[in-house]
Order: structure tokens, then C-alpha cells, then sequence
């Protein structure tokens, strides 16, 4: 049994008020799932047809497999996606799936769906796994231009630089990855390039309808007028063209089919790993820390709780000590964790970066445990060259060859977020808490350097402030700041993978180590040039 | 004195191996047969050599080995030829020691109108009524009619008044010649509330007979017997001194020199009994009596037939204790003891020191229509009668063939049934006695318990089910005999899962072959067999069996199919068509008749209408779920097959 002794209190006050705000931020979430009510449960309908994309999802992944889902609350905030990706288990091989979700708009390809496609696609190929898409969709949003235009929200691209998807897709099978479409109910234009791309096209009787152009386009370009079925209908499709490979009588019937066609795939075999739990419970964490990371928490206290009991080899445990490292398992699984204890300091950042190279040499990802505010900032500590150990770190992370998963626990800012293996920095996966905070710098260094600027004009202009105005001034830029840095803002907006319940980080975790040690992993030999 | 150095075994399955496990103790050599279908049976692996025969019967064959391997005596156990006096007679013709009585004995014995003469003759009391079927009055009945080379409770029927005789007649006379080929018939007078008791007799060539006790075997299914005991209780001890004597009397009188038994209804309040038959041969309860004499009945059997002395004396008979045996038969207790066959998949006794189990089958046995329906025997030996039934109760609630149904469940609550429990029952009280229990849980749904805690091994139980949304529900599919559900559940936690229907199950132990969970706090252990995607388990005393539907999904049958099929429930030979295509049937009119298993079973037309297609001919074979006929309903909606998904 581990010897570290916890120190939270889980009765004292302060613990209870801090447990309340993470439940209040976690029903923020909660309450941008659409759905809420049926996405948990399959139904099937007397038709076994016009499933719920919830039903086709978990009739189509295993019984007992969890299902990871990606950015799940990406959307402007109003409506929710029109798409769903995830990962989960089909026929005991991992997958990644992606499925419009026709209840939302007809599943019309808008800039989130897109966003949340592109992520999907690149989950497949960076982790070699079989990209299963359940089609059906009105195609692009033509709507988009219409849409409001505020900075909160991720804007359609011009069609010029979009087609990423389809180009994807072709990689994927270049790649060696199976790729399977289902198409239960339209696919139009491009959306019918997705499942002639696929390697494997399944296809619902009566149902799904795949075309360059459906009947209105056709009328307004050739003035044919012909019936949806005769033009790209299902039958057709697979007695005719052969875009379609299987046709098959209903939904539940085409779930089975694909089920059918994955398991003829090549996977490793699992083997069941044996693990003992960890002592304490996640739960313990819900109110153990400070709404505005003020106070500083103990990591250890969530790194015994996120790693198998009796596993772990800390490294460096008296050097460097803002930056926690060691090895252990996962359900199992071998890894290698960083994880910060406030802000890095050159020996630290010195520390992980010799850390990184052990996890390269050993092959074995890394969770990165992200709380801090960046690099210590000071002229001593420039003048030790703090940059430079910054930059190796940099360096060292971007050229590591072993799956990252970043977990956001706490603050992430400035350079601190790139050096721990963030969104733009080379990780398979990245998830955070409710009451995470990511930005440049934290909102009130922000609203003060940028008053210290308007301060500093304001005297150059040799024109004084108003004290009051200053201070309004001041509390917008804050606020503003405060919003963007939110974990909702981000996760809504496609900058991590998504948000979870901290009770939840080692299943989170445990799933994504399964899924990267479902192919080989080899450590990178060659890093970029140092500047020592 | 011929010393028996090899000894031919022409049976099968436990009986074999009972007499050969004595036949070795006495440092005999034993040679066994074998039939080509029942390469799975006990006793095939048991022996070093052992012939393959056409049939247990096969007598040419049997007479082969005999020459061929030089074999000086032949042990014939029960059924098949052990009571085959012309048979008996080739083998000693050819010098060979018969392990039975001299041949006048066994040629009395196998044949009842000789055996009745016999007793008639030395004044025991019989119930054969002396006349001719014309000559028959209402006050012979009810009567018994009966094949006169009969035995094992076939080719014989009650008649309870005048009315039904001439059906029931033809009917044993069909059965006769069927059987015995053999169209000779008797008459009894029919007799309800008494007890079967039999005594059992040895004797040896130089004169020397004895009884060794009694048994009781008033527990009968359809005039087989299911539980025999030793000694026979609540018999008055005069009553039970004069029944002896007239076995010892009939016994002396054929100069009885081997194992032997003579069968008698007693009625314990009239303190009357009456002769019904002798077999000159092993029985298959004869555990009973050696588990309470102590003494190897096998051994004195072929000890006697050497022609050794016989040096067991009256008075050192005693009894000690109380046993009891319970026949396992492959059948279903529910549906009239319909044959049940297939695959033995597991073959689970809870071992216990008073307890021995004689099998024919093992785990791998096919059970077909063709081998005897009795599995196999549980003898348990204890201090007296109540502990005895317990330990039997306790077994069998323990016990767990999976694979096919058995009369185990029926056994596990006949010994709860306050009539046996208090001695109270005669011969009838049994007979078509079900109960079935209550059950607490859809089988179905246990079966998906199984299923889904068995799966659990396969992955953490913080990641089954998970979802960043929260734990989602599961479907489970299944499959059991007519009907394929769709079962939810979601997994709590460690150790706990919620199914749709069933409640909060937490488990508590998972073993190979069997779990222990609770539902809603109530405590149970489930004993299964999971075999690829089919689960055998035992909920409470009863057997069940489904299965998981993986990818083929099983199509929506159309709800308005408008005709109505009938199929076949059982494997067997069709025995008679009585309607033809176009005739006009009504609901339940009878259509066919399968044998199967030494049994005629009806089948019915499942609803009223025209018979549009017959699939099937006469003495065709057929399997479950062939289809023999088709009916047009006369309402164009049919209710029937509907599936319930």
C-alpha cells in the first residue's frame, strides 16, 4: 500500500464551499449535452429503423465497452454539434466513430461538426484505429452565411481551403487503417465522397440515398426530375453502381454488418493485465482545490489517485520539485507521468525533459498533469537562462516519439501549457477538468499589464486617467479574460478533447492508455538541436 | 467349481461398470461391448477390451467374442438380454457360465403366464384374472392389461371401466408386438392404493436359498420406477414374514441358484399382497439393499454361478440404516416426461459421504433417442429414513446436468412433498404428480446475468459501460427456447449491475462454474455452464438454457403470417399420420404420432383451419423443429409466432 498520507480534509468547510463550485461547474457542462436523457440508453424501435445516433452508436459498440466521446459539448453555446465522435470498442477492436447526428439541424455539416471531423479523422490515423462513420446528413450548412459573427464562435472556412476530410480519409486507407461507412440516411455531394472513400460501404434498404446531386439540385441543373430512391437509393447502389457493398434490410441489420466486417479485422489480443486500485478515492478531489488556483494543492494527492496502488517510481523526488515525475501503472498499463507543482523552474523544467528521453527510451507514454502558471519570470532567473531550459523542454516534447495525454487540472498558461504537451504540442489526447483555466496568463496579470500600458500612454499623452473609468476598464478586460480562459470556452470551442468529471480522470486516462498500447509504441532517437 | 477368469459384460454404461468394478475386486477379467452411437456412454473408456457391437442385443455378435476370446462366462446386468431364456440357452449350450439362475428358471420368470402358474400353484396370491377378453364382466374392473412377455412398465395400460377396453387392447397389442414381437396378452385386476415391494432373493446350486431384505419401490413415473428404497417401511412385520415366504417358496420351487427378485403389490391396511413378477437378474436397485446388508450382491452373483457355495446365512441378514435411490432420467417433468435429448455439457454433484452416484453419461455424452432415458443413479446410504431423503434433497439441489432437462428438479421436490416425506403415498400418488416452483426471477434474465458477470473478467469495471455522460445502458440479446428478448443493464460500479426487470445485483463470488451474487439483498448461487454464446443454469431445482445473439440477428417474423406451421417437438420415427392434405383439423386435433424414446407422442394442429401441405410420411425420422405440416388458420390473422421482441 502506498505510504503517502493524504492531507485533504474532507470535513472541514473550506472543502465543502469548494466542492459546491466544481459541482457547479460541472452541471455547466452537464448542461450543454444534448440529449442528456436518451444518450445513455439504446432504443430500438419496432421499425429497427430511424434509430437515435445514440442507439446506432451503442448497438454498434460493444456490450460492455465504454465510450470515450470527443469535444462533446463543441457548438456556439445555442445548439449543439450535429455530429458525435468517439471511441469505443467494436468486436473488441478499438474505433473511432464518427455520427451525424440527423436530429440536430439534419445533421447539417456545420464549422463545429467540421471541427469535431477533422479531430476524429486525426484520432484515427495518429492511433491507427478503424474510422467507423455513421452517415447521415443534409451536407453543408448552407445556411452558415447567415451566422453571427462574434469572436466567440469558430467560423466556417471558405471552400477553398476546406476538402481536408476527404483527403484524410484517402490517408487512412493509405495507412493501412480500415475505414467503414454506414449510411443510414442521405449523404449528398460531398457527403457522398465519404462513403465512396471508405474502404467498406454499408448501406440501409429503402433508407440511405447517396448522390452528386439530390432531386432539387438536379432539377435546377439539368431540369431531370427523378425520385431520390432511383437516383442514389440504397438498392441501387449496391445492385447497380457498386458504391454500396452491402445492402442490408434495416438499421440493427447494418449495426451487425459492420460489427461482422470489423471483427474480420487484424488487432492485437488484449490480454487481461492485473492492477491493485489506487488507496483513495478521485471523489476526494472534488473540493480540494481553490476556485481560482490561488492555493496551491499537493499533485501527489492526484497522482495516487490516478496510479495503480504500489506501482509508482518517483524520479528526482528532491530535484527540481515544481515539476512531479515518475513511472507507474494505469489499470495496468505502464506510464510515465510529469506533473506540475506550481510554477517551473529551470531545474524542473531540466528534470522533465531528462524525463521525457527515459520515457523514449523505455517506451512508455506520458500523462502530463497540467497546473501551472508558466515559467518563473525574474532577472535572476533570466539570466540563468530560464528561456533556454523552457526551449529544451519545447524541444524535447515536440520531438518525443511516445504517445502524450495531457490532462488539465488546474491552470495551464503561457508557456507552461506548450512545455506540458499542450493542444498545438504533439498529444494523442487532451482532456480537462470543469474549473481548468488555459490561457496566455492568468486575467488579472492581463487586465494589469494591459492598464500598466493604457497607464503608461495615459502619461506619455500626458492626459490622467479617470480613476473610475480606469477601474471599469480594467474589470471588462478581466472578466473578458476570465471567459476565454474557462475550460466551457475552450472545450466548446474545440481546444481540447473535452471536459471530464474529476471522479472520472482515471477511467479517462485508462481508456486512452489502452487505446495507444493497442499499437506498438517506439521512442524517438533523435531530438532536435539544444541550445544548452 | 468353474472359476470365472473372463467375464463378457453385455451392457452398457453404469451397470457395466458396476459389474465390473466386483468382477476386478475378485481379479476377474472383464470384456466389454459397445454400439457405434454410444461411443460417449460410461463404460466404453472404462474397459481395456472392448468390442464393438450392432447392438446390445446382437447376439450372433456377442457369441463371436465369446469364442473369440475365449470368455467363460457371460454377465448379462439388466434389460437388453438378461432375461432372454433362448439366448441364456446358446450361451450355456456353448459351455459358457450364464451370471443368472438355471434356464427353467429365467424361461418361468421371463414369461408372466408361467410365473402366475407357478405362484397359483404354491398358493401365493396373483392378480391375473383367468379368463378371455370375451369372457371379461364389469366386475373385473378396473383391470390391467398386459403383454405377456412384458416388463419395464411397457406394453401394458390400466383399463378402469369397459368402455375404453377395446382402444386400450389394441393399443398394448400393437405395443407387444412392437416390443416383444410377442402378441400374447394378459389380464389383471388393477390395483391403486397399494405399495410395490419386492423382495430380493439368492440362492446357489447346492440348495442353500436366503432373502436378502426388501425393497420398496412405490414411487413410480408411468410405471418406471424413479425412488426405490431399502428396507421398506410401515409394513406390518407378520405381513412382511409371509411375503418372504412366498418369494423364498416361489424361489425354492424354480431351484433358484442366482440374484433374483420377486415383485409384489402390498396393501398394508388390508395386510394383503399379491405376486406381480419375478426377474432372474440383477435389478437396478439393488444398491439399496447392499448399501444397508453390506454385502456385494455382484460378487455373490457370480461366486454362486461358478458354482460356489453360497455361505451367507439367513439370520446374519441385517439391516442397517436407510438407503435410497433416486433414478436420474433424461426427460422433461414438465410436459409429461418428454423425452429430452442433446449434449451432456457439465455434470456437476456436490460430493457428500453418504452419497454414490452411478452414471451412464459424462460431461461430452450425447443423449439420443436411441439409449436408455435413465443418466445415471444417486444412492445415499444414512442412519434413517428422514436423514436419508434430506441427503437425497440436499444433492440434488446441489446438482446440475446441463446440456438437456432432467426429472432432477421433479426429485428435488418430491422429497419436500409432505406426502412422501410422511410415508403416505401408494403407488399412483406420484404418477402424474408435477409442481412446478415458483420462480422468483424471469429465467431469461438470469441468464443475462450470467452472461454479463461472466464478461466482467474481461475488462476493468471503472471502464464497462462508461461514458463521459455517465454509465449507459447495455443491450443484452438473447435468445431462449421460442422467444429472443432484448435485455438492459448497466454496470454500477465494482461489483454491482443494475438489470431492466431484475433490480440492483451486487456479485459477490465468480467461479468457474458457478456465481454468487445478490438481488435487491436477497442472497443466491447459481450453478451454469456457459458454452460460446449458450448459458445452462440451474435456478432453483430447474434446469434452463439460452442463448446470446451475437451478429446474426434474428429476423422479424411477419406478424400476419396467415398460416400456421407445426413442427416436430421431439426426434423420432413417425408412427402414424391420421389426417391427409385439404381435410379440415380442429385446434389441438391430433395429427401425428412420434415414437421417440420407447414413448408415443402426439402432435397437434396448432389451430383450426385446412391442412395445406404435409411434409412428412409415414416411419420417416424426423428432428425437432422439422416441419411437417402446414394449416390454413380459418381466421386469416393468426396469433401464433409472433415474435416478442
Amino acid at each position: 500500500m502506498t505510504t503517502f498520507k493524504t492531507s485533504i480534509d474532507l470535513h472541514s468547510k473550506q472543502f465543502g464551499t469548494q466542492k459546491k463550485f466544481m459541482e457547479k461547474c460541472l452541471n455547466r457542462v452537464h448542461d450543454l449535452y444534448e440529449h442528456q436523457s436518451e444518450s445513455l440508453k439504446p432504443i430500438i424501435t419496432q421499425s429497427r429503423n430511424n434509430l437515435s445516433v445514440w442507439s446506432r452508436i451503442y448497438l454498434l459498440i460493444d456490450q460492455e465497452s465504454p465510450f470515450l466521446e470527443i469535444m462533446p459539448i463543441a457548438g456556439d453555446g445555442a445548439r449543439p454539434c450535429g455530429a458525435i465522435c468517439g471511441l469505443g470498442k467494436v468486436s473488441g477492436c478499438w474505433v473511432v466513430l464518427f455520427a451525424n447526428d440527423p436530429s440536430i439541424l439534419g445533421g447539417a455539416l456545420t464549422s463545429y461538426v467540421y471541427e469535431k471531423w477533422a479531430r476524429a479523422l486525426e484520432i484515427s490515423k495518429e492511433n491507427h484505429l478503424p474510422y467507423i462513420s455513421l452517415v447521415q446528413s443534409a451536407g453543408f450548412d448552407l445556411r452558415q452565411k447567415a451566422s453571427n459573427h462574434s469572436s466567440k464562435n469558430i467560423q466556417m472556412p471558405h471552400f477553398g481551403s476546406t476538402g481536408k476530410e476527404f483527403y484524410d480519409l484517402t490517408q487512412l486507407s493509405a495507412n493501412g487503417i480500415p475505414t467503414i461507412s454506414i449510411v443510414f440516411g442521405s449523404a449528398t455531394a460531398g457527403g457522398a465522397y465519404q462513403p465512396a472513400l471508405s474502404d467498406y460501404t454499408i448501406m440501409v434498404k429503402d433508407h440511405a440515398q447517396v448522390y452528386l446531386a439530390g432531386p432539387p439540385l438536379l432539377k435546377m441543373a439539368t431540369g431531370q426530375i427523378v425520385d431520390g430512391e432511383s437516383l442514389g437509393g440504397a438498392n441501387m447502389h449496391c445492385k447497380t453502381s457498386g458504391l454500396g457493398d452491402y445492402l442490408c434490410h434495416d438499421e440493427v441489420d447494418a449495426i451487425m454488418q459492420c460489427k461482422k466486417i470489423v471483427n474480420t479485422f487484424q488487432r492485437s489480443e488484449s490480454s487481461v493485465l492485473s492492477y491493485q486500485k489506487p488507496v483513495y478515492a478521485l471523489e476526494d478531489l472534488m473540493g480540494w482545490q481553490h476556485p481560482e488556483h490561488k492555493m496551491p494543492v499537493d499533485v501527489r494527492e492526484l497522482i495516487v489517485r490516478l496510479i495503480d496502488d504500489e506501482s509508482e517510481v518517483r524520479f528526482k523526488p528532491d530535484y527540481g520539485i515544481q515539476m512531479e515525475c515518475g513511472f507507474g501503472t494505469i489499470f495496468g498499463h505502464k506510464v510515465g507521468y510529469i506533473a506540475n507543482q506550481g510554477v517551473i523552474l529551470p531545474e524542473a523544467a531540466m528534470k522533465a525533459a531528462h524525463f521525457v528521453q527515459l520515457c523514449n527510451q523505455n517506451a512508455c507514454p506520458i500523462i502530463f498533469l497540467h497546473n501551472t502558471t508558466g515559467f518563473m519570470v525574474g532577472e535572476s532567473y533570466e539570466q540563468s537562462g530560464i528561456i533556454k531550459y523552457g526551449a529544451q523542454l519545447i524541444n524535447v516534447i515536440s520531438n518525443s516519439s511516445v504517445p502524450h495525454i495531457s490532462l488539465i487540472f488546474g491552470a495551464s498558461y503561457g508557456a507552461g501549457n506548450y512545455a506540458m504537451s499542450g493542444k498545438a504540442f504533439n498529444n494523442r489526447f487532451i482532456f480537462s477538468w470543469p474549473n481548468a483555466r488555459v490561457g496566455v496568463m492568468g486575467e488579472k496579470q492581463i487586465a494589469g499589464v494591459l492598464g500598466l500600458l493604457k497607464e503608461a500612454k495615459a502619461r506619455k499623452l500626458n492626459k490622467p486617467l479617470d480613476v473610475k473609468e480606469h477601474a471599469a476598464y480594467l474589470q471588462a478586460i478581466e472578466e473578458a479574460a476570465r471567459e476565454d480562459s474557462d475550460a466551457i470556452t475552450m472545450s466548446r470551442l474545440c481546444a481540447d478533447d473535452g471536459i471530464i468529471d474529476p471522479r472520472d480522470s482515471r477511467t479517462v486516462l485508462g481508456i486512452c492508455c489502452d487505446i495507444v498500447y493497442a499499437q506498438p509504441i517506439v521512442g524517438q532517437k533523435n531530438y532536435g538541436v539544444f541550445r544548452f | 467349481m468353474n472359476a470365472i477368469r473372463r467375464l463378457l459384460i453385455i451392457n452398457r454404461g453404469e451397470v457395466a461398470l458396476r459389474v465390473m468394478t466386483t468382477a476386478r475386486r475378485l481379479g476377474i477379467q472383464t470384456i466389454g461391448i459397445f454400439t457405434p452411437d454410444d461411443t460417449t456412454s460410461t463404460h466404453v473408456k472404462a474397459f481395456d477390451v472392448l468390442h464393438e457391437v450392432g447392438s446390445y442385443t446382437d447376439q450372433q455378435a456377442i457369441l463371436r467374442i465369446v469364442k473369440q476370446h475365449g470368455v467363460d462366462a457371460i454377465h448379462p446386468g439388466y434389460g437388453f438380454l438378461s432375461e432372454n431364456p433362448d439366448f441364456a440357452a446358446k450361451v450355456i449350450e456353448l459351455g459358457v457360465i450364464w451370471v443368472g439362475p438355471n434356464l427353467k428358471a429365467i424361461q418361468t420368470l421371463s414369461c408372466k403366464a408361467s410365473t402366475t402358474q407357478l405362484a397359483k400353484s404354491l398358493g401365493v396370491p396373483i392378480l391375473t384374472i383367468d379368463k378371455t377378453k370375451e369372457q371379461l364382466t364389469s366386475d373385473d374392473f378396473p383391470l390391467m392389461i398386459k403383454a405377456r412377455a412384458g416388463g419395464g412398465g411397457r406394453a401394458m395400460c390400466p383399463v378402469l371401466t369397459k368402455d375404453t377396453f377395446e382402444k386400450d387392447h389394441a393399443f398394448v397389442l400393437k405395443e407387444a408386438k412392437q416390443i416383444f414381437d410377442d402378441e400374447s396378452i394378459i389380464f389383471e385386476s388393477y390395483k391403486e392404493n397399494v405399495r410395490h415391494i419386492e423382495v430380493q432373493v439368492l440362492g446357489d446350486q447346492h440348495g442353500h436359498i436366503i432373502h436378502v431384505l426388501n425393497r420398496d419401490c412405490t414411487v413410480q413415473r408411468r410405471n418406471q420406477k424413479v425412488i426405490e428404497q431399502a428396507p421398506a417401511l410401515g409394513i406390518d412385520s407378520h405381513l412382511m414374514e409371509s411375503i418372504y415366504t412366498a418369494a423364498l417358496s416361489l424361489a425354492k420351487a424354480l431351484k433358484y441358484d442366482s440374484l433374483g427378485t420377486f415383485e409384489f403389490l402390498v396393501d398394508p391396511i388390508q395386510k394383503a399382497f399379491w405376486l406381480i413378477e419375478g426377474n432372474p437378474r440383477l435389478q437396478v436397485e439393488h444398491g439399496v439393499t447392499e448399501a444397508i446388508t453390506g454385502i456385494d450382491l455382484v460378487a455373490w452373483q457370480l461366486k454362486v454361478a461358478s458354482g460356489a457355495p453360497l455361505t451367507l446365512q439367513q439370520a446374519a441378514i441385517q439391516a442397517n440404516g436407510h438407503a435410497v435411490q433416486a433414478r436420474v432420467y433424461a426427460e422433461n417433468p414438465y410436459h409429461q416426461g418428454l423425452p429430452s435429448v442433446g449434449l451432456i455439457r457439465s455434470l456437476q454433484f456436490s460430493h457428500h459421504p453418504n452419497a454414490q452416484f452411478h452414471w451412464s453419461i459424462q460431461s461430452g455424452s450425447q443423449v439420443t433417442t436411441t439409449v436408455d432415458p435413465m443418466l445415471g443413479k444417486i444412492i445415499v446410504h444414512s442412519e434413517d429414513y428422514h436423514s436419508a431423503i434430506n441427503t437425497l434433497g440436499l444433492i440434488v439441489s446441489e446438482s446440475f446436468i446441463a446440456g438437456i432437462m432432467t426429472n432432477l428438479s421433479w426429485i428435488g421436490r418430491l422429497v419436500m412433498h409432505q406426502q412422501f416425506i410422511e410415508n403416505d403415498y401408494h403407488i399412483k400418488t406420484f404418477s402424474n404428480w408435477v409442481e412446478r416452483e415458483n420462480e422468483y426471477h424471469s429465467p431469461t434474465l438470469i441468464g443475462a446475468l450470467i452472461f454479463i458477470i461472466t464478461s466482467l473478467k474481461q475488462s476493468p469495471y471503472a471502464l464497462m459501460g462508461w461514458t463521459n455522460r455517465g454509465q449507459r445502458w447495455s443491450i443484452i440479446r438473447l435468445k431462449d427456447s421460442n422467444q429472443s428478448h432484448s435485455v438492459y443493464y448497466q454496470v454500477k460500479g465494482e461489483g454491482h449491475i443494475q438489470i431492466e426487470g431484475l433490480g440492483n445485483i451486487s456479485i459477490m463470488d465468480i467461479q468457474p462454474k458457478s456465481i454468487q451474487f445478490s438481488i435487491n439483498g436477497e442472497v443466491c448461487r447459481v450453478h451454469y455452464c456457459l458454452e460460446d454464446n449458450q448459458v445452462f443454469f440451474k435456478l432453483g431445482h430447474d434446469s434452463h438454457q439460452c442463448q446470446k445473439i451475437t451478429f446474426d440477428d434474428v429476423p422479424v417474423l411477419s406478424t400476419n403470417e396467415s398460416q400456421s406451421t407445426v413442427f416436430s417437438v421431439i426426434p423420432g420415427v413417425i408412427v402414424n399420420i391420421v389426417i391427409n392434405e385439404n381435410d379440415t383439423v380442429q385446434k389441438g386435433q391430433h395429427l401425428f404420432t412420434i415414437e421417440a424414446m420407447k414413448m408415443h407422442h402426439e402432435i397437434k394442429s396448432p389451430c383450426q383451419g385446412v391442412l395445406k401441405t404435409l411434409n412428412v410420411r409415414l416411419h420417416q425420422v424426423i428432428d425437432v423443429t422439422d416441419l411437417m405440416a402446414t394449416v390454413e388458420p380459418v381466421k386469416a390473422l393468426s396469433d401464433e409466432r409472433v415474435c416478442h421482441e
